[in-house]
C-alpha cells in the first residue's frame, strides 16, 4: 500500500449542540492537512440542559450521525480517532446508556471529557492557530471559550497561565434555563445581561488586577458571529470591540426568526446569537483589549492536535506541561500555601522519583501527578488544620486540572491527602474506589512524598543535595544538609516504614553537614 | 452624472410596465422552438439533419403543452389572476400562446409538405398512404396487418353501455364513425389506439436505391374495415390527445421518493386535456365529439395538414446509409491518443484538463470512471447523476468500484423530467452493487454535475475532480455542447468532499474555497460579480460582462443587468433559448446584446466571463440564469484558474459572439433575425469548432502514422 508514513487519523466531538468531525492526514513529522470537516446539528445539550437526560430520539439522530461519520472514517480506512463528548452527555442521568447505545450502533468509543480536558484540548488547538501565542500570553491574554454548556475563562498574563473558572452560563444553557421568563418579559436581554452578571461578578476583582490587553474568542456561535461580521468588512479573525456592540444593538430586539432569515443561518443556532454576544462583551468590558481574537477553531481541531501529540511526541507537547503545572500553581495560591515550602517539597519528590526509577517503575504522567500532590498536599489547611488531609482531598478532587481526566484528579487528590501522618487504608472510602492499579500508584507516590515531606518538616529547606544509592536491598539516602537535621531524621524515620513496605526496599539516611 | 442616468433608468422602467421590461417567458421559449424549426426550413442543412429538427419541433412542443400550457392551465383553473412579470395573466399568456403555436405549427407542416417530402422524393425516398403499391407491395401490408398489427388493436365503440375510453396521453388514435344499421338517425363512434408497440414507421419492400415508406395508421386506415366487418364507415381520421403532466409530487407525504414518482409516472396517463391535435379534413361531427369528450376547446384544436406528431421522423435521420444527407461524425479520437498518456490520474495531477463537448472526446470521463474502479490506490468515489444514457458506462464503471470494494457515493436525481423510468431502475442497480446512493433532496433538485475520486498516493491522500456544464450522458456529449474540468487543485477536492458531506446529510452548509452552490450562494455570487463591474464602470474603468447560457428568465439578475448597462457596462449575452431580457432598449439595455445559436449540436455550455477591472474571472456552471436553477436546485459554479483554460475558454466565448451564420439576435420586440452580414465574414461557430476538432484529429493521425502514406 502507498502512503507509508501517512497516517488519515479522525477526531470527533460529540458536542451539547453540535457534532463535529475532523479527518485528518499526518506527516511522520507531525504536521496535518485536512482532509474533511463534518458539522452538524444536535438535540443532545437542549435535552440534558432541560430535562437532565438525553431522550432516545436525540440518541437515534447522534447515532445517524455518527454512523455517517463512521462511513467516511471507512472511506480513508481511518484505524486511529478518538471521540470525545463534552458537557450535553457528561451531564446526563442517561449519560452510560448513551455511550452504550452509541457503541452498539456505531462501534464508537466516545470518552466523555470533563471541562478541564476540554480545555486542555483547547489549548493545543489554540497554539497553531493564533498569531503569535506566545507574545499574546506575555502582554496577558483572556481566553473565554462559550460552550453550550459553559463558559470556560482562562487568564494568562506575563507570559504565564494565570487561572482558569468554568462558569456554567453557556449560550444554550443560558436560553434554556431562562426560556421561561422570555415570554414575561418584553426586554429580554436586560434579563440575560442581568444573569450573566450575577454569574462573573466574582472574577472582577482578579481582572482588575490585571493588565489584559488581549481576548481570545472560541466557541461555535463566534464561528457565526465572525461571519456575520465579515460581512461588514470586518477581518474574520479579528473582530472589533464597537462592531460587536454595534451587532449587538441591531439583533436585541430581533426575533430568532429575524435571525435566522436575515444571516441566513439556522433556527437553532440562531438563538444562541445573543446571549453568546452578552457574554463576549461582558468580558470584553472587564479587559483592556480593543476587540475579540477568533481563531475560529473548535475542539475538533484540539483532538486532532492531541492525537497527533501522542502519536509523534511532539514539542508542543512539553509547551504544555508547564502550562499544567502554572495551572496548578494558581491553585495553589488561591489558596494562600506557603510557596517556598512547596516547591522545595516539589523539588526534592521529583528528586527521589528520578533517582529511584529503577525501584518505582513509573512513567512520565505520574511524576506529573506527584509533582502535582506535592504543590496542593498542604491545601487542606485552608479549610482546617485538623484533618487537613481529608480536606486537601475534598478541595483537590474538586478543582479542574488542565487537561487531567476525573479519575486522574482522584488520583493526585490521593496522593496529596497521604502526605502526612495518614496510611491508605481500606476504610477510606476514597481510595478503596480507586482500581487496584491506580491504588498502587498512589500508595508508591505518596510514600515518595511523606519522605520529601519529612525531609522538608521545619520547613526551613535544609537539603542542599540528594544522592540516593540503590542496592540490591537497600536505598542509602546521601544528604548534604545547611544545618542540622535532628527533626528531619526524626520525621523521615517516622515515615520510612511505608516506603517500606510499598517498594520493598530498606531506607537509610545519612547526612553531612 | 450616473444618478442622473439611474434615474434615467428607473424612469424608463417606469414607461415600460405598461408593456413591461421583461419578456414573457413562454412566448420567448415558442421563440426558441420557431428557431429550431429555423433549421429544419434551411436548405443548406443535410436533408435527415432537418428531418431529425422538424422531428424535435415537435418533441419540444409536446413537453412545452404538458408542463408549461399544464400548469398555466392548472393556474387558472386555480383562479390565478396574477399578471407576470412581463404583465400578462395566465389567461392572457394562454391566449397568445395557442395563436403563436398554430402559426408555427402551420410553419412546421409547411415546411414538411412542401420541402421536406419533395426534397425526400428527389432521393427516392417516399411516403405512401396506401396508394400507388404494386400487388406485391399491397399484398406485403395485407400480411403485416394480419400478422402483426391485428392482434394488438382494441377497437372500442362508444354507446349508452360504453363510456368514452381513457385516451392515453401523446397516444396516436383513429376516430370512426360507422354507420348504425338499427338507428339511422344516430351513427355510432368508435375509436381504436395505434398500437404504440409496434414501429410506426414501416417500410415497403421496394426497389433498390428507393425507399417506401408507410406510417402505421395509414396501414391501419387501409384495413380497418376488414374489423368493422359489415359495417359501414362514413368517417375516420387521425386524433392525438396531449394532457397536463406538470409534475408536482406532494413530498412532504411522500415519505419515499422513489414510490411517489413511480405513483406520478402512472398519474401522468391521467392529467386533463391540454391540447387535441386532428388531421385536417376530419369529418366535423368526428371532431365535435372529441372537443366534447376531451374538454378541449376551439383554441387548443390544432388542425394538422400531415401526420400527427412528426417525432417519427427522427428514426428517419438515423436510416443506414444516405452519408450525404447527414452531418459528418466528428472522428473519434481515443483517449491515449488525445491526451498521449495512459495514466489519467498522471495527466490531471500535472494540470487542469478542459473538455469542449462533443469537438472534444467524452471517453476521458467516462475512461476516468473506468481507471479509478480498477485502480487499488483509489479509496473512493463519489457522484452526482441526473440523467444518464440507457446502457450508460458510467453506471458501469461505478457498479464495477463498489465491486472492487471502493467506497462509491451516487446522489441520483429521480425527478429529472420524463427520465424517471429510467433513473430508477440504474438507481437500484447501484444500490444492489453495494454503492451508496442518496436519492435526492426533498424540495431540492440536484442538478450540479461534480464527480470526486479520492486516492491514496505516495505523498498522501489525493482528490481529483471533474466538474461540468453537462450530465454524465455519454450519448447526450455526442450532441450537446458542454465544458467540463479535470482538476487536482486541493481546493476544489476540499470544497467536492464538503459538497459531498452535504448533499448526503453528513455536515451541514458551510463555506467553501472556490465553489458556490445553489440555492446558498449562487444569486448572491452572480449579484456580487455584475454589481462589482457596474462599480468599475462608474468609476470609469473598463467593464464587461459576456455570459452564455441556455436560459435568461431571473427577474432579480435581469435587473441587476439592466443597472450594470446603464452604468456603462458592456454585456454580451449568448442566450440559447428562453430570454426575458429586453436588450437595446434606450436608458434601460442599450449596451447588452443578446444573440441566440441554434445549430447542428444543442448550445448546453454555461459559461460567465466578467472583466473585472483586468483581473478577469471566468466561471462554469451547471445552472441558468432561472429562479429554478437558483432557487430550487443545487447547482453548482466553479472559476476555471488555470491560464491556458483561461484563455480557451474566452476563445470559445469570441467564437461564438462572432457567429453570422447559425447566430440570431434579439430585438426590441421579442422578434429574433439574423445577423446582418454586411461588412462581415460568412462564420459559423460550430462548424469552426468542428474543423478544429478534425484537424486535430489529422494532426494526431499523422504523428502516429509515420511510415505510411495516406493521401488525404
Amino acid at each position: 500500500m502507498k502512503g507509508n508514513g501517512l497516517e488519515v487519523v479522525a477526531a470527533i466531538d460529540v458536542g451539547s449542540n453540535t457534532l463535529r468531525m475532523i479527518i485528518a492526514q499526518i506527516t511522520p513529522n507531525g504536521e496535518y492537512f485536512i482532509l474533511e470537516e463534518l458539522e452538524k446539528l444536535t438535540n443532545i445539550g437542549k435535552d440534558t440542559f432541560s430535562t437532565g437526560r438525553v431522550s432516545v430520539v436525540s440518541i437515534h439522530d447522534t447515532c445517524d450521525i455518527l454512523k455517517n461519520y463512521v462511513q467516511l472514517m471507512k472511506e480513508y480506512r481511518v484505524r486511529t480517532y478518538c471521540a470525545v463528548s463534552t458537557s450535553g452527555i457528561r451531564e446526563a442521568e442517561n449519560r452510560d446508556y448513551v455511550l452504550e447505545q452509541i457503541r452498539l450502533f456505531t462501534g464508537l468509543n466516545v470518552r466523555v471529557i470533563n471541562n478541564a480536558e476540554e480545555r486542555f484540548f483547547m489549548y493545543k488547538a489554540l497554539q497553531e492557530n493564533l498569531p503569535n501565542p506566545t507574545q499574546l500570553y506575555k502582554d496577558g491574554a483572556v481566553i473565554l471559550n462559550i460552550g453550550s454548556g459553559g463558559v470556560e475563562v482562562t487568564v494568562y498574563n506575563e507570559g504565564n497561565l494565570k487561572f482558569t473558572e468554568y462558569i456554567k452560563v453557556g449560550s444554550l444553557r443560558l436560553h434554556e434555563i431562562l426560556s421561561e421568563i422570555a415570554s414575561t418579559t418584553l426586554d429580554f436581554p436586560a434579563v440575560m445581561e442581568e444573569f450573566v452578571d450575577s454569574k462573573v461578578d466574582f472574577l472582577k476583582e482578579s481582572f482588575r488586577n490585571m493588565d489584559i490587553k488581549n481576548f481570545v474568542g472560541l466557541g461555535g456561535d463566534l464561528m457565526i458571529i465572525s461571519l456575520i461580521c465579515q460581512k461588514e468588512k470586518e477581518d474574520r479573525k479579528f473582530i472589533r470591540k464597537d462592531t460587536l456592540k454595534k451587532l449587538y444593538l441591531r439583533i436585541k430586539n430581533m426575533t430568532i426568526d429575524q435571525i435566522s432569515k436575515e444571516y441566513s443561518i439556522s433556527k437553532s443556532k440562531a438563538v444562541l446569537i445573543l446571549p453568546s454576544l452578552i457574554i463576549f462583551i461582558k468580558f470584553l468590558e472587564m479587559t483592556k483589549a480593543e476587540g475579540v481574537y477568533a481563531p475560529l477553531i473548535s475542539l475538533k481541531h484540539g483532538i486532532l492536535a492531541d492525537i497527533i501529540d501522542e502519536k509523534y511526541n511532539t514539542k508542543r507537547r512539553s509547551t504544555f506541561l508547564n502550562d499544567i503545572i502554572n495551572s496548578v500553581r494558581y491553585i495553589a495560591k488561591k489558596y494562600g500555601l506557603d510557596e517556598k515550602h512547596y516547591e522545595y517539597v516539589e523539588r526534592l519528590s521529583l528528586e527521589i522519583f528520578d533517582q529511584t526509577n529503577r525501584v518505582h517503575r513509573l512513567g512520565e504522567r505520574e511524576r506529573l501527578y506527584l509533582q502535582i500532590a506535592s504543590i496542593l498536599h498542604d491545601v487542606g489547611k485552608y479549610v482546617n488544620l485538623a484533618n487537613h488531609d481529608k480536606h486537601c482531598y475534598n478541595i483537590i478532587s474538586s478543582e479542574d486540572i488542565l487537561g487531567f481526566s476525573t479519575s486522574e484528579v482522584k488520583i493526585v487528590a490521593n496522593i496529596a491527602r497521604y502526605h502526612g501522618e495518614e496510611l491508605p487504608h481500606s476504610s477510606h472510602e476514597t481510595y478503596e474506589s480507586l482500581k487496584i492499579e491506580d491504588k498502587l500508584t498512589v500508595s508508591k507516590l505518596a510514600s515518595i512524598l511523606k519522605i520529601a515531606e519529612a525531609l522538608d518538616i521545619s520547613h526551613k529547606k535544609k537539603v542542599r543535595d540528594i544522592n540516593i544509592s540503590v542496592s540490591a536491598k537497600e536505598l542509602i539516602f546521601k544528604v548534604k544538609a545547611s544545618e542540622g537535621m535532628l527533626l528531619e531524621e526524626w520525621s523521615f524515620n517516622n515515615n520510612r516504614e511505608f516506603f517500606e513496605e510499598v517498594m520493598g526496599y530498606k531506607l537509610v539516611l545519612k547526612c553531612r553537614e | 452624472m450616473f444618478d442622473k442616468r439611474m434615474i434615467k433608468v428607473k424612469e424608463k422602467a417606469k414607461e415600460l410596465e405598461v408593456e413591461s421590461k421583461f419578456f414573457n417567458r413562454e412566448l420567448s421559449w415558442l421563440e426558441f422552438n420557431d428557431r429550431v424549426l429555423e433549421e429544419a426550413q434551411d436548405t443548406l442543412n443535410p436533408l435527415l439533419e432537418r428531418l431529425k429538427f422538424i422531428a424535435i419541433v415537435s418533441s419540444n412542443l409536446d413537453e412545452f403543452f404538458m408542463v408549461r400550457v399544464g400548469s398555466l392551465w392548472d393556474q387558472v383553473l386555480a383562479g390565478f389572476r396574477k399578471e407576470d412579470s412581463s404583465g400578462l395573466t395566465p389567461k392572457a399568456q394562454l391566449n397568445k400562446i395557442s395563436a403563436r403555436a398554430h402559426t408555427m405549427v402551420y410553419d412546421q407542416y409547411n415546411c414538411y409538405n412542401r420541402s421536406l417530402i419533395p426534397s425526400l422524393k428527389k432521393e427516392r425516398i417516399v411516403f405512401t398512404k396506401g396508394e400507388k403499391l404494386t400487388e406485391f407491395q399491397q399484398r406485403y401490408l395485407e400480411n403485416y396487418f394480419n400478422k402483426e398489427v391485428f392482434p394488438v388493436i382494441t377497437p372500442m365503440i362508444v354507446d349508452k353501455s360504453r363510456p368514452f375510453p381513457l385516451i392515453f396521453n401523446k397516444s396516436l388514435n383513429i376516430a370512426l364513425l360507422i354507420k348504425n344499421k338499427n338507428n339511422s338517425e344516430e351513427d355510432i363512434f368508435a375509436t381504436v389506439q395505434v398500437p404504440s408497440v409496434i414501429q410506426r414507421l414501416v417500410e415497403l419492400p421496394s426497389e433498390e436505391n428507393e425507399k417506401i415508406f408507410i406510417l402505421l395508421e395509414d396501414i391501419l386506415k387501409m384495413f380497418i374495415s376488414n374489423i368493422f366487418n359489415g359495417h359501414e364507415i362514413i368517417a375516420m381520421g387521425c386524433y392525438r390527445l396531449t394532457r397536463n403532466a406538470d409534475l408536482s409530487i406532494d413530498e412532504e407525504g411522500a415519505e419515499d421518493l422513489l414510490e411517489a414518482i413511480e405513483q406520478s409516472i402512472k398519474l401522468r396517463k391521467w392529467g386533463a386535456g391540454i391540447r387535441l391535435e386532428v388531421e385536417k379534413g376530419m369529418d366535423k361531427k368526428l371532431i365535435n365529439i372529441l372537443k366534447e369528450e376531451m374538454e378541449v376547446k376551439d383554441d387548443w384544436v390544432f388542425s394538422i395538414s400531415g401526420p400527427l406528431d412528426l417525432t417519427v421522423l427522427m428514426k428517419m435521420s438515423f436510416m443506414k446509409g444516405y452519408k450525404h444527407l447527414k452531418h459528418e461524425e466528428i472522428p473519434k479520437l481515443t483517449h491515449k491518443k488525445w491526451i498521449e498518456e495512459d495514466d489519467l490520474f498522471k495527466v490531471i495531477a500535472n494540470k487542469d484538463i478542459l473538455l469542449h463537448h462533443p469537438y472534444e472526446p467524452y471517453e476521458p470521463v467516462v475512461e476516468f470512471v473506468r481507471q479509478a474502479a480498477e485502480d487499488p490506490d483509489v479509496l473512493a468515489i463519489k457522484q452526482t447523476l441526473y440523467r444518464v444514457s440507457g446502457k450508460s458506462p458510467i453506471v458501469e464503471a461505478l457498479v464495477k468500484a463498489a465491486e472492487n470494494g471502493k467506497q462509491v457515493t451516487v446522489l441520483v436525481e429521480l425527478k429529472a423530467r420524463f427520465d424517471e423510468e429510467n433513473n430508477i431502475n440504474w438507481a437500484k442497480r447501484l444500490e444492489q452493487a453495494g454503492c451508496h446512493v442518496i436519492y435526492g433532496l426533498v424540495g431540492l433538485k440536484i442538478h450540479g454535475k461534480i464527480l470526486l475520486v479520492v486516492r491514496r498516493e505516495e505523498d498522501g491522500i489525493k482528490r481529483y475532480v471533474h466538474m461540468s456544464t453537462g450530465n454524465y450522458n455519454d450519448v447526450t456529449a455526442k450532441i450537446y455542447t458542454d465544458i467540463g474540468l479535470f482538476t487536482a487543485n486541493p481546493y476544489f477536492g476540499a470544497d467536492a468532499s464538503l459538497l459531498f458531506n452535504m448533499l448526503s446529510g453528513y455536515s451541514q452548509i458551510t463555506n467553501m474555497y472556490k465553489i458556490d452552490i445553489a440555492p446558498i450562494s449562487l444569486r448572491e455570487r452572480f449579484l456580487f460579480m455584475i454589481s462589482r463591474e457596474k462599480e468599475h464602470a462608474r468609476n470609469g474603468k473598463k467593464a464587461k460582462i459576456i455570459v452564455k447560457v441556455n436560459s435568461l428568465v431571473d427577474e432579480k439578475i435581469i435587473e441587476a443587468l439592466y443597472e450594470a448597462s446603464a452604468s456603462g457596462v458592456e454585456i454580451e449575452l449568448i442566450v440559447r433559448g428562453i430570454c426575458c431580457l429586453k436588450p437595446g432598449v434606450k436608458d434601460l439595455s442599450e449596451r447588452i446584446r443578446v444573440t441566440s445559436i441554434v445549430g447542428r449540436y444543442l448550445e448546453h455550455s454555461r459559461i460567465y466571463y466578467f472583466y473585472n477591472d483586468g483581473d478577469e474571472e471566468i466561471y462554469l456552471s451547471s445552472a441558468d440564469w432561472m429562479q429554478r436553477n437558483l432557487d430550487r436546485r443545487v447547482e453548482i459554479l466553479f472559476p476555471v484558474e488555470d491560464k491556458i483554460c483561461k484563455d480557451r475558454l474566452k476563445d470559445i466565448l469570441h467564437v461564438q459572439i462572432k457567429d453570422t451564420v447559425k447566430a440570431r439576435v434579439l430585438k426590441e420586440d421579442g422578434s429574433y433575425s439574423r445577423i446582418d452580414k454586411r461588412g462581415k465574414e460568412q462564420f459559423d461557430s460550430q462548424r469552426y469548432f468542428y474543423n478544429a476538432a478534425v484537424k486535430q484529429y489529422n494532426d494526431k493521425k499523422k504523428q502516429d502514422i509515420i511510415e505510411e502514406f495516406i493521401p488525404i
